[in-house]
C-alpha cells in the first residue's frame, strides 16, 4: 500500500465525519479523513449544544459503541442538565451546553492523535471509477489522486446550498464555507433522488450588550449527567443560560416585513422542520401566542458571542436589529452576525442500504445532513453507522442496528425505509420500544455488540465488565430474597395480607421504596456497597417491569418477524395480489426482512401477509422440488 | 397479474356478469371485444369474440373502470353477458387464452380492494354479512358497516387518543418548551369521555347478536300443552315431532322466522315435569339452558288454574276451543287455539313489540364480531390502567397504556402509525427551540 492508499476515506470533517473516520479507524481500517481545511474540523454550525430528548440518548449510544461525541461535550461541557429529570427513567435525555472553541479543540485533539486516522486538507473534487464502475479512488482539488474502494460522504448541506438573508442570496455550504461543485456534480450524475430542504440559524449576539439583570435564568443541573460512560468528572465551571420572550411589538415589526422574509416572499420554497420553526413562522402559525420564549445560550467561557435560541430568521439584517431590540434584555444588543436561512439539495435515504451504503454506487455511503437530517447528534449517529460498516465490508461484514436495539436503529429504519419530508430529527416518541431504550443503559445494550464487533478500548471493556457483573450479582440478590406480607406487616409497611411472599426486586416497583430501604428491610447491609449506576439499574428494571414484558413480548414478535427473510431475487411482480403501486414500491426498496417490509410507508398489513404467504409456499415448492 | 372470475351464480340464468381487474383489464375487453374506444364508467354493447380463433361467443355489454375510481382500486372491466352455462364458459375460456391473464382465487377481488384501501378490515366483514343477510335489519346494519359507520368509529377513539397522547408526546419531548399547563387537566376527561363511548358501544353488543344471530324464544310448558304445535303452527311446517305422548320432545328444537324484519328463533323445549328416565331427564336440562339463553320466555298452558305469571315471560292459554268462554277469566294472559287459530295474530304482534323494544334505536355501529367486541374490551383495559398513572411523573407509562390502546384500534381496523403524533404536536404547539 503506497502511500495514498487507504482502505476508507472520509470526505468532511463535521459531526459525521469526525464519527465516521474514528469508527472506520477503531476497526482497524487505515483511514483518511478530508476536509478543506483543519480549522472547521468538530464545528459547532448551529447552536452550542449536545444531547437533549432522544439526541441524548443518541449520543449515549455513540457512547457505548465507544464513539467519540460523547466524551468530547463531557470535555467542553459548561452546562449539564438532565431534561426531564422529575419523569421516568426512559424519558430522560441528557444535555449539555457546550464551550463551542473548547469543543472543537478537544475534537481536533481527537482526530489528529487518532490510531489509524491521517487527515488531508485538500478538498474532494471528483469520486473515481474503474471500468466496472466500481470506486477506486478520489480526486482532490490539488490533482492529487487517492486510492480507496470505499467512501463515505458527509459534506452537509453543501449540494446546491444557498444562504438567504432577507432578499441577498449567497451560495455556500456553513457560513463562510464554499461548497465542493466537483464533488455534487458527480453525485447528481449518478441520478440519485434528490429533495430539497431548508433550515435556519438565529443572529449571534454581543455578550456584554445584554441587560441580563432583567433576565430569568436557567441554572445547571447540581447533579452532572455525563454524557460518556467513561467521564467521572465535571471538567469546567459550570453557567446558567438566561431565558427572555417575544412581545406584541417584536411580533407587529415581523408581520409588517413579512414580505421581506425569504420564507413569505416565495424565494424559499422547500420544507423546514416543524419543530424548529422560524420565528416568522412562530408569529404567522400561531398568531394567538403573544409570547414566544427565547434561550440566552453562552457561546463559551471567554467567548463574547450569545446564541439567542428561538428566533432564527431569515429576515434582512436591519429587521433583526429592529425587532431584537424591542426583545426584554436585548435593548441595546449588538448584532455580530446576522441569522439567516439555508436552502440545500439532499440525497433521499431510501437510496441507501441499512448500512448507509447507496444502492446505485458500491462502497459510497452517505451520512448527516446529506441524508436529509438536522443536528449533530443524529449526523454523529450516521457517521459511526457508515464508517463502521465502510471497515466491515473489507472483511464481507456489515453490522444493522435494530429498532429493538438502540435509537441508532430507530432512525436509520426511520431514514432508509419512509425516507423524509421535513429535516429529520430523533424524538423518543419515534422509538416503540422506548421503555427499554433508555439513556441509562445504552451500555448495557450495545457495548457488548460493540465488542464482538471489534470497536471498544481495553479501558471501556474493563470498566463495562465490572458493572456488567455487579448488575447480575445484585440482580441475584433482590431476586432471591423472599419475605411475608406478616413480616412486612410486623416491620410496619402496609401491604395486603394475601399470604403472597414477595422478592426484594418485586417490592421495588412498589411506591416508596428504594434499594436503600430494601438493604434494611432484607438486612442486606451489602447492598449499599454497590455503586449507585449498578443500583439505579435495578430500580429502573424493577420499576419498568410489567411493561418491559410486555414489549418484550412485542420485540420477539418482531424478531420472529425480522428473522424472515425476503430473498434478494424475490420479483414482486410474481406476488399476484399485491397493488402496482405497492410492487413498485418493494421493487424499488427490496426490504430485507418482513418486518422491513411491513414499516415501509403505504404498506398494508395485508400486502405483507401476502408475501409472507408466497415466500412459504416458494420454500415449500422448493423443498418438494 | 390480471384476475377474473363470474361473480354472478353459477348455473342458468338471465344474465351473468364477469369481473375483470388488474393492469391488462382494458387490454382484455379490446381484445374480447375488438373495440379500441371504451370510456371509463361507460357501457359500451358489443359482440365478444375467441381472441384465438375469432369465432362469435355472444353479445353483451361491457364496462370498464379506470383506477382508481374501482372496486379494487385497479383498472376494472364487467362483462354482462347471457347467462347459459355454455356461454359463460367460452367467454371464460377466452379470457384465459390472453396472456397474463388468470382465473382469480375465492376472495380475491375483495382482497385487492383491501391492499389498494378501498375497503378497511370492518367494510369488508360487513360485506360478507351484507350478502349472507337474510332480514332488512341485517341488511340495513350491513349496508351501513359496509359503508365504514363502524370504521368511522374506530378512527374518531383512535383520533381522540392520538390528540391526547401527542400532547403528553410534547411535555416528554419538548421538556424545555413552554407547553400550555392547562393541557393536562383535559387529559383526564377526555379519557373518561373515550371510556363511556367504548362501554355504550360494548352494550350494543346485544343488539347486535339480536340482529345477527336472532331474537332467542324459548316456548316452555308442561307436556302436551301444545309447545310443538305452536312452533309447528307459527313455521307453518312440521319441524318437531307432534304426539299425544307426553314427553316426546326430547331435543330443543328450533326455528327461525322473520318477525319486522329481525330473526327471531323460537326453541322448542322438552316439557318440564317430573323425569322418568335418563333422556327425558337431559331434555330438562338443555331445558333450562335455553330458557336462560333466550331473549324472551313463551309459557304455554292448558289449564288456566295454573297460571303463574313470572317477570320476562309471556303466558299463553292455549286450548281454548276446549273450555266454555264464560269460564275464561285471566285477562292478563294471551288466549290461543292452535287448533282453531285464534289468537295466533295477537300473539305474533306482542312477540314483534318485545323484539322491536329491544333493539330499539340500533345503532349503526353495533359491534357485529366478537374480535370487535374483545378489541373494545382491551382498549377499555388500557384506559382504564393509564387512569391508575400519574400523567406528570409517569408520562411515559400513561403514554405506553394510550399508545396499547392505540395498536388495538389499529389492529380492528387495519392501520397503524406513529407519525401521526408528531402531525398533532407541530400544528397545535409552537415548539421551536
Amino acid at each position: 500500500m503506497s502511500e495514498i492508499d487507504f482502505d476508507v476515506v472520509v470526505i468532511g470533517g463535521g459531526h459525521a465525519g469526525c464519527e465516521a473516520a474514528t469508527t472506520s479507524a477503531r476497526l482497524g481500517a487505515k483511514t483518511l479523513l478530508i476536509s478543506h481545511k483543519f480549522e472547521t474540523i468538530g464545528e459547532m454550525s448551529c447552536n452550542p449544544a449536545i444531547g437533549g430528548l432522544g439526541k441524548g440518548h443518541l449520543v449515549r449510544e455513540i457512547d457505548a459503541l465507544d464513539g467519540i461525541m460523547g466524551r468530547i461535550a463531557d470535555l467542553s461541557s459548561i452546562q449539564y442538565r438532565l431534561l426531564n429529570r422529575t419523569k421516568g427513567p426512559a424519558v430522560r435525555g441528557p444535555r449539555s451546553q457546550s464551550d463551542r472553541k473548547l469543543y472543537k479543540k478537544f475534537m481536533q485533539e481527537e482526530i489528529s492523535e487518532y490510531i489509524n486516522l491521517t487527515c488531508l486538507f485538500d478538498p474532494a473534487e471528483d469520486l473515481l471509477f474503474d471500468d466496472q464502475n466500481n470506486i477506486n479512488g478520489i480526486l482532490c482539488e490539488s490533482g492529487k489522486k487517492i486510492s480507496t474502494q470505499k467512501v463515505v460522504i458527509t459534506t452537509g448541506t453543501f449540494l446546491n446550498g444557498l444562504i438567504h438573508i432577507g432578499e441577498k442570496t449567497i451560495p455556500a455550504g456553513r457560513h463562510g464555507d464554499k461548497p465542493s461543485i466537483g464533488l455534487a456534480k458527480s453525485l447528481y450524475k449518478t441520478g440519485f433522488d434528490i429533495g430539497r430542504l431548508k433550515t435556519g440559524t438565529p443572529a449571534r449576539l454581543r455578550k456584554d450588550t445584554i441587560d441580563y439583570n432583567k433576565l430569568e435564568l436557567q441554572d445547571a443541573d447540581e447533579e452532572h449527567a455525563y454524557f460518556s460512560f467513561l467521564t467521572k468528572k465535571t471538567y469546567n465551571e459550570q453557567v446558567p443560560c438566561h431565558i427572555t420572550y417575544t412581545n406584541e411589538e417584536v411580533h407587529n415589526i415581523i408581520e409588517n416585513n413579512l414580505n421581506k422574509s425569504a420564507i413569505y416572499s416565495g424565494q424559499i420554497k422547500s420544507t423546514g422542520p416543524r419543530y424548529c420553526p422560524s420565528v416568522e413562522d412562530k408569529i404567522v402559525r400561531f398568531r394567538e401566542k403573544i409570547r414566544h420564549q427565547i434561550f440566552l445560550e453562552p457561546e463559551g467561557l471567554d467567548s463574547n458571542l450569545v446564541y439567542p435560541n428561538g428566533i432564527s430568521t431569515s429576515l434582512p439584517d436591519y429587521i433583526q436589529k429592529e425587532f431584537i431590540n424591542k426583545i426584554n434584555g436585548l435593548e441595546n444588543v449588538e448584532i455580530v452576525r446576522p441569522g439567516y436561512a439555508i436552502e440545500y439539495d439532499f440525497i433521499d435515504p431510501r437510496e441507501l442500504y441499512q448500512t448507509l451504503e447507496t444502492k446505485k454506487i458500491k462502497g459510497l455511503y452517505l451520512a448527516g445532513q446529506i441524508n436529509g437530517t438536522t443536528g449533530y447528534e443524529e449526523a454523529a449517529a450516521q457517521g459511526l453507522v457508515a464508517g463502521m460498516n465502510a471497515a466491515l465490508s473489507l472483511k464481507s461484514s456489515e453490522y444493522i442496528f435494530q429498532r429493538n436495539n438502540s435509537y441508532i436503529g430507530v432512525m436509520i429504519d426511520d431514514l432508509t425505509l419512509k425516507g423524509v419530508t421535513e429535516p429529520y430529527r430523533m424524538f423518543t416518541s419515534r422509538a416503540e420500544y422506548r421503555l427499554t431504550l433508555r439513556a441509562d443503559n445504552a451500555d448495557l445494550r450495545l457495548t457488548p455488540i460493540a465488542f464482538k464487533l471489534g470497536l471498544v478500548s481495553r479501558q471501556r471493556e474493563t470498566e463495562f465488565n465490572l458493572k456488567a457483573n455487579a448488575i447480575d450479582e445484585l440482580d441475584k440478590i433482590v431476586k432471591n430474597q423472599y419475605v411475608t406480607p406478616k413480616y412486612l406487616e410486623k416491620i410496619g409497611i402496609k401491604i395486603n395480607q394475601d399470604g403472597k411472599k414477595r422478592s426484594a426486586f418485586e417490592l421495588l416497583s412498589y411506591e416508596n421504596f428504594d434499594i436503600n430501604r430494601i438493604a434494611e428491610i432484607f438486612n442486606l447491609p451489602q447492598i449499599c456497597d454497590f455503586k449507585d449506576e449498578v443500583k439505579e439499574q435495578i430500580e429502573i428494571e424493577s420499576h419498568y417491569k410489567g411493561y418491559i414484558k410486555k414489549q418484550k413480548s412485542e420485540i420477539l414478535s418482531l424478531k420472529n418477524d425480522e428473522k424472515i427473510k425476503i430473498p434478494d431475487e424475490l420479483d414482486y411482480n410474481q406476488i399476484i395480489s399485491l397493488s402496482n403501486e405497492i410492487r413498485e414500491k418493494l421493487n424499488k426498496l427490496k426490504p430485507k426482512t418482513l418486518s422491513q417490509a411491513s414499516r415501509i410507508d403505504g404498506i398494508t398489513p395485508s400486502s405483507i401477509n401476502l408475501i409472507l404467504t408466497y415466500i412459504k409456499n416458494r420454500a415449500k415448492s422448493k423443498k418438494s422440488a | 397479474m390480471t384476475i377474473y372470475a363470474l361473480s354472478t351464480a353459477n348455473g342458468v340464468s338471465g344474465l351473468a356478469v364477469i369481473r375483470i381487474s388488474g393492469h391488462l383489464a382494458l387490454t382484455a375487453l379490446k381484445t374480447l371485444s375488438r373495440k379500441s374506444n371504451f370510456q371509463s364508467h361507460k357501457m359500451t354493447h358489443t359482440k365478444i369474440y375467441d381472441p384465438e380463433d375469432g369465432s362469435h361467443i355472444d353479445t353483451g355489454l361491457g364496462v370498464y373502470f379506470a383506477k382508481p375510481k374501482s372496486f379494487t382500486g385497479e383498472d376494472v372491466v364487467e362483462l354482462h353477458i347471457h347467462g347459459g352455462v355454455s356461454t359463460v364458459n367460452l367467454v371464460l375460456n377466452a379470457l384465459g387464452k390472453i396472456n397474463q391473464l388468470r382465473l382469480a382465487e375465492p376472495g380475491e377481488f375483495t382482497k385487492r380492494a383491501f391492499v389498494n384501501n378501498k375497503m378497511d378490515l370492518t367494510a369488508i366483514e360487513a360485506m360478507g354479512d351484507l350478502i349472507h343477510a337474510h332480514t332488512e335489519v341485517q341488511h340495513k346494519l350491513a349496508l351501513s358497516q359496509m359503508s365504514g359507520s363502524l370504521n368511522k368509529l374506530y378512527l374518531s377513539w383512535r383520533k381522540k387518543l392520538i390528540e391526547i397522547i401527542a400532547y403528553l408526546e410534547a411535555g416528554i419531548d419538548f421538556a424545555d418548551e413552554d407547553i400550555p399547563e392547562d393541557v393536562l387537566n383535559n387529559i383526564m376527561t377526555k379519557i373518561d369521555e373515550l371510556i363511556s363511548s367504548i362501554d355504550l358501544h360494548i352494550s350494543e353488543k346485544n343488539q347486535g347478536e339480536i340482529i345477527k344471530d336472532g331474537f332467542r324464544i324459548a316456548i316452555i310448558g308442561e307436556p302436551n300443552v301444545g309447545k310443538s304445535s305452536l312452533i309447528n303452527l307459527l313455521a307453518k311446517r312440521d319441524v318437531a315431532i307432534v304426539s299425544e305422548e307426553a314427553g316426546t320432545t326430547r331435543d330443543a328444537i328450533e326455528v327461525t322466522l322473520n318477525i319486522a324484519g329481525y330473526p327471531v328463533i323460537f326453541t322448542d323445549t322438552a316439557g318440564i315435569r317430573e323425569a322418568t328416565n335418563t333422556i327425558e331427564k337431559k331434555g330438562i336440562d338443555i331445558t333450562h339452558e335455553k330458557i336462560a339463553d333466550s331473549h324472551l320466555v313463551i309459557e304455554l298452558f292448558d289449564d288456566q288454574s295454573k297460571i303463574i305469571h313470572k317477570k320476562g315471560r309471556i303466558s299463553v292459554l292455549n286450548k281454548i276451543d276446549l273450555i266454555d268462554e264464560s269460564e275464561i277469566s285471566n285477562l292478563e294472559t294471551h288466549k290461543i287455539s292452535i287448533q282453531t287459530n285464534q289468537g295466533i295474530e295477537d300473539l305474533i304482534n306482542t312477540i314483534s313489540s318485545h323484539v322491536q323494544a329491544d333493539v330499539s334505536n340500533i345503532s349503526e355501529t353495533i359491534p357485529t364480531r366478537t374480535r370487535y367486541i374483545l378489541g373494545s374490551q382491551k382498549i377499555i383495559q388500557s384506559l382504564k390502567n393509564s387512569k391508575n398513572i400519574d400523567p406528570l411523573k409517569q408520562t411515559e407509562l400513561f403514554v405506553e397504556e394510550l399508545r396499547l390502546a392505540v395498536n388495538e384500534i389499529g389492529r380492528l381496523t387495519g392501520l397503524v402509525d406513529v407519525e401521526e403524533y408528531l402531525e398533532v404536536i407541530f400544528k397545535d404547539f409552537c415548539i421551536g427551540k
